[in-house]
């Protein structure tokens, strides 16, 4: 890194500063652990600087100092996101947020609360609570995801099914732009900043709708098949829609129980563990429990069933089995579910692999599997990442698509925002970034290293055939558990 | 010469591997609040550490530092999501860094050549150990109870001993005191990983248990209790030691007089107290509920809780060699502690450990609050009449 920003970086952060390489190295990385070969051929995602800003001034010293030495900008939350949002691709700074982690103002006449980016989202929800009110939704990471992070990733949680997506939470973004600027969004000028993975600035302030503090009561529901699993949740979502369904397969539970050595659920079923607010579970319960004997459902005790709600925020459990894992997530039709996830089974046979998901709309599922692995070995680990492609081409023949773009899916970007907004992400982006310094490689895929003028997204395409024979040469066995 | 690669257990390499890099640990790690920096988080740690078992990276003085800025309150294992024995995979890590000459910190080196000397890491002279002791009170060699003050309390936090001698001797418990032969627990040196000096000590406790023909230790600190009651057995069985000694924490053994009616908490103490859970009595060994219980039996005595208590009670800050060699920040962490016991409207915060004792006072003192700090033992005495 050039002596002169260096120095001047020094002059902006002080001891917010850091250049050596241990902490470097820190930054490189975010909840996904990539195969080595990525980083060899494909992109380096170690940053050259990480600084911690404090406050807006600091941020506009910092763009106008990335501008002029043309260096790139990374923000970064928690980096509790796997999708290389928060990694940085050619070189640059990591900003890390976290010490902008500020409740501004929590407005009960209102509901709103109004945040800094680094206020993290379960510490938000143990505010609102002491004040009778409590967040619409939060993503399943909500005890280290922060508000921003979220927002920027896009993506759905828990209670997107009663309230919508990250982003539709959101009533004001306070965003300092990569050309200085301190601009606020609202309506549907938010599409330039939710989902945006901090490409048209950072995100300095939200300020996002919460509600009414009620009890949530979560009952947790056994099935014997897929597609008595997908019925049942079908008709609950159309006749009794509750605040959030979450659902997993028998080999997600028996990884899962395997690994904590706590066995409350029968692996040999699926399990849906729907939650309603306390009202509406009054005025449901009724037909919720008709639907649910109608599809040879098993409703099991309520104690059984706060121990998994209790758990929702604990999916990744099943690694330490691994002891490492690969993830894959897809969206599919709520009313293919069933299908997708019988036909994941299938073609997952004989594999060490565990799926659970939410229904995020009254359309749709998001489906999260993870595969066991061990990163120790290199040749395995890096064709087991052929697998994370497997359940998204099972979704996309049900008719789904991918979760979220990053890094790794951007060059599908355009079908994922769709054209129009896609276009106007592009046209305020220029307008705003003309030296693309700020977070360059996500939405507009990045180029490989070893072959600059080919994006990743052409060379993940290409690589395929050759992951998916190495996949089947290299399998992974299990190594014997501590 | 040497070897400067790392080498961890097969499990605790394992374990590193497992670290699912949620960040769930960051938010409740004490550090966190002292440093933003991901290199102080656990996350940041187990991550550098995998790197280095995969020789990417290589331990030096920065990072070596890094793992020893933590008190091992073990908060950060209560909420992982692939449940990593965090307090035993740092305490193996410091051993490591000891045994390739990189750890410990410099005050650790100290206390260590203190305790050489004098068996205890205050410098003390060992004939002092027992001047605590009342006049009034009597020692009963080789009685199966035997109270084990350990070095804070028979040095530094006089009056939570005497207290706990006195309502033993009030309840007509016989019971015996090593004197100047109750060498230091081993605590700072399993936690700073200078195994070898906790070999000496552990081993010479150990053989005075067994030629007195203890039967049940009282332990008045909590990181002693811990020792005792975690560390020792497993040292005991890889030394072929005999061991077989009951362990009390001095808050359960209370308890247990006071459910047999033999202490008469009669005095009535209207006060609001809040208690701190110690991390070595809490989240080490489970022990929550007996201090509240005998808070609740003392007439008066409003218990008021914090918000942060019991699995999930931030550490005052003391622990795990932290406030030998961070001196500032340790109280400035007993600052942030003591300040969350005043917001509840305490007047008092109770706590059942020394060190904790020593600490959140100096916490208090940071914070320029009137807040008392007190072990639970001193609050039963007083409320004895005694």
């Amino acid at each position: 890194m050039d002596v002169e920003l260096k120095y001047r970086l020094k002059e902006i952060f002080g001891d917010r500063v850091r250049f050596d390489e241990d902490e470097r190295l820190l930054y490189s990385h975010d909840v996904g652990m990539l195969p080595d070969l990525v980083s060899v051929f494909m992109l380096s995602t170690f940053p050259d600087a990480v600084v911690l800003p404090e406050n807006n001034e600091e941020l506009i010293k910092l763009v106008n100092l990335a501008n002029e030495f043309r260096m790139p900008l990374i923000p970064r939350g928690s980096a509790s996101g796997g999708y290389g949002g928060a990694l940085p691709v050619y070189g640059g700074i990591v900003v890390d947020l976290s010490r902008m982690g500020k409740i501004i103002e929590i407005n009960k006449d209102e509901k709103t609360a109004t945040v800094e980016p680094g206020v993290i989202w379960w510490n938000l929800e143990k505010e609102l609570n002491k004040k009778g009110l409590q967040l619409k939704n939060y993503p399943s990471s909500a005890p280290s995801a922060t508000v921003a992070g979220w927002i920027a990733q896009g993506g759905t949680g828990i209670g997107s099914l009663a309230h919508g997506g990250a982003c539709d939470v959101v009533r004001e973004a306070e965003v300092v732009t990569p050309n200085g600027q301190v601009m606020t969004f609202k309506g549907n000028d938010l599409d330039l900043v939710c989902d945006c993975e901090g490409i048209t600035g950072f995100i300095t302030k939200l300020k996002i709708e919460v509600k009414d503090k009620e009890e949530i009561v979560p009952v947790t529901v056994l099935f014997k098949n897929a597609a008595t699993l997908n019925r049942a949740i079908n008709q609950i979502v159309r006749e009794v829609k509750p605040f959030t369904i979450g659902f997993g397969t028998p080999g997600f539970t028996k990884l899962k129980q395997e690994a904590t050595g706590h066995k409350v659920l029968p692996e040999d079923k699926y399990y849906a563990l729907i939650a309603y607010y306390e009202s509406d579970y009054n005025n449901s319960k009724e037909k919720l429990v008709d639907i649910i004997y109608s599809n040879a459902g098993e409703i099991v005790s309520g104690e059984i069933s706060k121990e998994e709600w209790e758990e929702r925020f604990y999916p990744m459990r099943l690694k330490r089995l691994g002891p490492s894992i690969i993830p894959s997530e897809a969206l599919v039709p709520l009313e293919r579910l069933g299908e997708a996830l019988e036909a994941i089974e299938k073609e997952t046979k004989g594999m060490y692999i565990g799926a659970e998901g939410q229904v995020i709309s009254e359309r749709e599922a998001a489906i999260l599997a993870f595969f066991l692995d061990d990163e120790r070995s290199f040749l395995r680990f890096t064709f087991g990442w052929n697998n994370a492609f497997k359940i998204i081409d099972v979704a996309k023949k049900f008719g789904g698509r991918i979760y979220s773009t990053g890094i790794w899916f951007s060059g599908e970007s355009e079908s994922f925002f769709g054209k129009e907004r896609y276009e106007k992400i592009k046209r305020f982006k220029k307008e705003v970034d003309p030296n693309d310094i700020m977070n360059p490689g996500k939405i507009f895929s990045p180029k490989i290293k070893t072959f600059p003028i080919m994006p990743v997204s052409l060379a993940i395409k290409l690589s395929k055939p050759f992951m998916s024979i190495g996949s089947k040469i290299f399998k992974y066995k299990r190594p014997k558990s501590q | 010469m040497v070897d400067w690669r790392v080498k961890l257990t097969d499990e605790m390499s394992w374990e590193t591997f497992s670290c699912a890099q949620c960040g769930y640990c960051i938010p409740v790690c004490c550090m966190y609040d002292l440093n933003k920096w991901e290199s102080s988080t656990p996350r940041g740690k187990l991550f550098f550490l995998k790197n280095v078992l995969k020789n990417r990276a290589r331990f030096d003085q920065n990072m070596t530092e890094r793992i020893y800025q933590c008190t091992t309150c073990g908060y950060c294992h209560e909420v992982c999501q692939v449940n990593i024995p965090t307090v035993e995979l740092w305490e193996e890590i410091r051993s490591e860094l000891v045994r390739l000459e990189l750890g410990p910190m410099p005050n650790h080196v100290r206390i260590k050549k203190a305790t050489q000397a004098k068996h205890n890491p205050y410098n003390e002279e060992p004939s002092q150990r027992g001047a605590w002791i009342p006049e009034d009170i009597n020692i009963k060699e080789n009685s199966p109870i035997l109270y084990f003050a350990g070095c804070t309390a028979a040095y530094r936090m006089l009056d939570l001993a005497k207290s706990s001698v006195k309502i033993l001797n009030a309840a007509g418990i016989n019971f015996d005191f090593l004197g100047p032969n109750e060498w230091c627990c081993g605590s700072p040196f399993l936690r700073t990983g200078q195994l070898d000096i906790a070999y000496d000590l552990i081993t010479h406790n150990i053989s005075e248990f067994k030629n007195r023909g203890t039967e049940t230790v009282l332990a008045a600190c909590a990181g002693c209790f811990r020792t005792l009651h975690i560390d020792y057995p497993k040292w005991a069985d890889s030394l072929g030691l005999d061991f077989d000694v009951e362990v009390k924490h001095i808050s359960q053994y209370i308890y247990e007089l006071l459910n047999e009616g033999r202490i008469d908490l009669k005095k009535n103490m209207e006060m609001r107290v809040t208690y701190h859970d110690p991390c070595h009595l809490g989240r080490h060994v489970g022990i929550y509920e007996e201090p509240r219980k005998i808070l609740e039996s003392i007439p008066e005595l409003e218990l008021v809780e914090m918000e942060n208590i019991k699995e999930l009670a931030r550490c005052c800050g003391a622990g795990g060699g932290f406030r030998a060699q961070f001196a500032d920040d340790a109280i400035t962490l007993a600052e942030i502690r003591a300040n969350e016991a005043i917001s509840t409207g305490a007047e008092l915060i109770a706590s059942c450990c020394p060190f904790c004792r020593l600490n959140l006072s100096d916490g208090v003192k940071k914070a320029n609050a009137q807040i008392k700090v007190r072990d639970v033992s001193e609050l039963v005495l007083q409320s004895m009449g005694i």
